[in-house]
Order: structure tokens, then sequence, then C-alpha cells
């Protein structure tokens, strides 16, 4: 049974917001000479590395507090940082792939996500649950609930 | 000859439930009434204060269990906030109206939309918001007031042989 992570997408709105992001970054380590790999660096190295990426682990990806998609992890090899800090590089698979969504709290850096806690893959095709109706916000608004 | 699964009565249950996925709404609709008076009780006879709670921490349990089952899962989060305020007061003379009428009313605006799922970037706004406010109105920070949701008071209160004191005072009254 395979282990994955889990990691706060910051400063990212919507899956699309990740996607377009990750292109941006893989042409510009393409343009700087770096090949196409699409990567996170992180300070801590996890120690279960093996697993991650023997058995198919994944990247899951919290969005504005929720778990919406994920990322197979397809390597993790030690990096060098802008300011040549130690860093550990998490290569990612390129597909994006939804998943129910699941509220989490903030957290810094990663975790692990075990298998039967990992939200399921939304089926292909399926539709996102719709959005309240902005009528809701507006009246929680009112309330001074949110 | 071995029996298979019988398809008929699956998709008789799975219509059962889905027809009370549909009458989830107006049935919580007169629960949540029944929160909004029991928080003005509080106020009118402070005295009565520990029964109240209980009542409140059931209907909320209640609510809190059907919306899970029916994907109504943001006022089952809702309801959970609810029922950690109860729970987790370290005093029943102390639990303030104004915090239940806010859980009601958030409810009441949920389940008016009849939203379904998590309620997205709005419910994870609305669930922190409620938290913040129980963790600061019960003096416990977070995350002490909040366990997951899984080891939340919720299902500390549906146990009637929990060990968790307040539930248990609140239970006994």
């Amino acid at each position: 049974m395979p282990v994955h992570l889990i990691k706060l997408a910051v400063g990212i709105e919507t899956i699309d917001h990740l996607r377009e992001r990750q292109k941006l970054r893989t042409a510009e380590r393409k343009a700087a000479g770096d090949g196409p790999v699409l990567r996170i660096l992180t300070r801590n190295t996890p120690r279960r590395a093996e697993e991650l990426t023997s058995e198919g682990g994944s990247l899951y990806w919290v969005i504005k507090g929720r778990i919406l998609v994920r990322q197979k992890i397809t390597g993790i090899e030690p990096a060098t940082g802008q300011d040549g800090s130690p860093r550990c590089a998490i290569h990612l698979g390129k597909k994006l792939v939804r998943v129910r969504p699941r509220r989490s709290r903030p957290f810094q850096g990663w975790r692990y996500l075990e298998d039967d806690n990992a939200p399921a893959d939304l089926p292909a095709g399926a539709e996102a649950e719709a959005e309240p109706p902005a009528e809701m916000a507006e009246e929680l608004r009112e309330l001074g609930l949110i | 000859m071995a029996k298979g699964v019988d398809v008929d009565a699956v998709h008789q249950a799975s219509s059962a439930i889905a027809s009370m996925a549909d009458d989830f709404a107006d049935r919580v609709s007169l629960e949540i009434a029944m929160v909004m008076k029991l928080s003005h009780d509080l106020e009118d006879d402070p005295s009565r204060a520990m029964k109240i709670g209980f009542k409140i921490c059931r209907i909320a349990r209640e609510v809190g269990d059907q919306g899970e089952t029916f994907g109504f899962d943001l006022i089952s989060e809702v309801s959970l906030s609810l029922t950690n305020y109860i729970s987790n007061s370290s005093e029943p003379d102390l639990l303030n109206g104004d915090v239940v009428r806010a859980h009601a009313d958030a409810m009441r605006a949920v389940i008016k939309n009849k939203v379904k799922g998590d309620g997205g970037p709005v419910g994870v706004e609305l669930v922190q918001s409620l938290n913040k406010l129980v963790a600061r109105m019960t003096g416990l920070g977070f995350p002490q007031a909040f366990g997951s949701p899984v080891t939340g008071a919720l299902l500390i209160c549906a146990h009637a042989g929990s060990s968790h004191k307040a539930c248990r005072r609140y239970r006994d009254d």
C-alpha cells in the first residue's frame, strides 16, 4: 500500500492556477538548461522516499484549505537551493488528478498521508461539486460569520 | 444454489436513501429552529443550562450524523463545531446563546441553499470562523478544542459510555 505526501499549494487559488504555475516553472527550468522536469524543492527529505517512489505515491495538493488534486511522485533526489543550501527535490508527474475535495488544516512543509486516509480520485469526467450559491456567502457575510 | 445479491433490494434501498436525502433539508430546518429556540432558553433560564446544553448537543449530533450520511458535509462540520462548543465549555452556566445562534444561523444559511459537499472555499472559511469562535469562547486553543472530525466531541457525545467529562455531565443531568 503506497504512502503519499500532502502539501499546501501556497499562493495558488485554483487547480488551473496550479497547472499554469507548474507550466511556467517547467518552462523556466527548460530554458535554463535544467531539463523539463517538474519538481518542487523542500527543506526536509522524506525518510520514506523509497516507499513514496516505488509504490506509486502521490503528492496531494491543498489549495485554499482543501485537498483538491494529486500528482504522482516520480523521483526524490538531493538538490541545492538558490541560496546554495541543501534541499530535497521531489519530482512530479505532469498529470493533475482531481480528488474528492476534503478540508485540510494549514501546516508547514509537507506531511505523510497514508493511503487509507487519502481522498479518493474523482471519476474521469466527473464534475467537481458545485460551488455554493453567492447568496449563501452574502448571507454569511451579513451575519458576520465569514 | 447460492443466492447472489438481490439487485432489486439494492435499488429499493438506494431509492429510499435518495428520498431521505431530499427530505433532509426540510427535516433539518425544524431541528435548526429548535436549536434557535434553545439558544433563547439558555438566556431566559440559565439554571437549566445543563439540560439545554444536552439537548443542543443531541440535536447537533443527529444533524451532523445525518448530514454526513446524505452528503451534506458542510452542515456536519458546523454541527461538529457546535457540539465541540457545548462539550468543551468548562461550565454549563457559561454557555453563550450568541455562540449557539451563530451556529444555528450558519446551519440555516447552508441548508437553505441545500449545499452538499464541503461548500468550497466559502465552506472552509465558515468552518474556520466557527472553530476560532469556539476556541476563543471555550478558552481552548486550536487544535485542543478540535480534534479531527473522527475524534472530535461529535463521536464522543455519541457514545453513552463515554468518559468525556463534559458530555457525561450533560447527559447525567
